[in-house]
């Protein structure tokens, strides 16, 4: 076998064994849901915020805990709108980190605001998360496969805030949900001044 | 050496080609259960069927009887359709649908059964018209509509029997949690659809298929 049989076989080989390029967020409905689903859980000033969102709906009770978690990804939408429409959004990084901040000070001060007053805390903040993802919509390969991922792992991280703020029914579960939203506040703040 | 090069990069292309999959049959599925399985696979169907399964299992079968019926004959007529050649994009007013009902379900105002019966009429209407599979023709292709017609109507009206029956309050809740997420995504990939500059690296925007951008650029 020459050397130009060789490298003739040997590219052949490389050929067969390449992976197929993904330019886009994830391939198809499947990779596209998958992109989307992890968008929110890989960033995590995202998952406290969301997180701070189910354990305040929790801490105030009902209809917050489920108001709170239903206002979020529609407004969230709007937010995602306007980032889809290439509507410029100036600190959409901070608004993030600032809205653990303010959110997990809700809850470690145990604040209890009218249900109206609560819900557009929440809705003024999903407006920079939603346009953090929206922005990142037209550059997915199924843009609502995306969406819908985004949108449910949202959903899912609000569940776990409420799941972990249901213990406030015991006092002991009370402090822990408290230094819980002291927590996310701190993380917040770290986010905010780039410590982390 | 260049032609055994070219012989080369040509094996090994054909060696790591895959199959088109666009609307075609799935592998080892066969023409009929590849056209049932077809919503499952199409987001925007998806949604739009799981928002009218919503919407009919929150009202009640028996409340919502027309709605059901007006689906059944919208969904037979778009496949009908499909079968004779029609393959609009309905994919943006199907999510426009699925977003008007994931709100519907959300707010769970009464609604008038005439509407209901209305949006039931447009998503059968519109799925079924998106039901046409591309690169498939004569028998395979009746067979394929065939097998959609019955996934449609199995899939949908399977989550109006799982909303039906959910009569626990946190379920009931639950509901109306699924159909804001809907209309959250919707109202998300609408706007892609209404961006004009933006929407053309989308799936809203597939070559030779009239969609919303277009008509309203026309229209301006």
């Amino acid at each position: 076998m020459n050397r130009t049989t060789r490298h003739a076989l040997l590219a052949l080989a490389l050929s067969a064994v390449a992976g197929i390029a993904s330019a886009h967020e994830g391939n198809g409905a499947v990779g596209g849901f998958a992109a989307g689903f992890m968008h929110p859980i890989l960033g995590w000033d995202h998952v406290i915020a969301m997180v701070a969102v189910g354990l305040w709906g929790a801490f105030l009770g009902r209809p917050a805990i489920w108001v709170l978690p239903v206002v979020f990804p529609l407004v969230m939408a709007f937010g995602g709108a306007l980032g889809v429409a290439g509507v410029p959004m100036p600190g959409v990084e901070t608004g993030i980190a600032v809205s653990a901040i303010v959110l997990g000070a809700m809850v470690a001060f145990a604040a209890r605001p009218p249900l109206w007053v609560a819900a557009v805390i929440v809705g003024a903040f999903a407006i920079f998360h939603g346009h953090a993802h929206g922005a990142e919509l037209p550059e997915a390969a199924n843009p609502l496969a995306y969406s819908l991922g985004f949108v449910l792992a949202t959903g899912l991280l609000h569940l776990c805030g409420i799941a972990f703020g249901l213990a406030v029914r015991w006092p002991a579960g009370q402090i822990a949900v408290r230094v819980s939203g002291a927590a996310i506040a701190t993380a917040g703040l770290a986010f905010l001044t780039g410590a982390v | 050496m260049n032609t055994l090069v070219r012989r080369g990069a040509f094996l090994a292309l054909c060696i790591v080609s895959q199959g088109a999959a666009a609307h075609g049959s799935v592998a080892g599925l066969g023409n009929f259960f590849s056209g049932v399985v077809h919503p499952l696979f199409e987001p925007a169907q998806l949604i739009a069927l799981v928002a009218l399964g919503l919407l009919i299992g929150q009202r009640g079968l028996a409340a919502t009887r027309p709605a059901g019926l007006s689906f059944v004959l919208g969904a037979l007529l778009g496949l009908l359709a499909a079968a004779l050649g029609t393959t609009p994009n309905t994919d943006p007013f199907l999510l426009a649908g699925a977003g008007l009902i994931g709100l519907a379900v959300l707010t769970a105002l009464p609604l008038p059964r005439t509407v209901c019966a209305v949006l039931a009429a447009g998503v059968g209407l519109g799925v079924g018209l998106a039901s046409a599979p591309e690169a498939v023709a004569g028998s395979a292709r009746v067979v394929m509509l065939l097998g959609s017609g019955v996934g449609v109507c199995v899939w949908m009206f399977n989550v109006v029997g799982l909303v039906h029956e959910a009569k626990r309050p946190w379920l009931r809740l639950g509901v109306r949690i699924v159909g804001s997420w809907i209309a959250a995504s919707a109202v998300l990939v609408t706007t892609l659809a209404l961006a004009p500059s933006r929407a053309q690296t989308g799936p809203l925007a597939q070559p030779g298929k009239a969609s919303v951008p277009l008509v309203l650029n026309v229209a301006r």
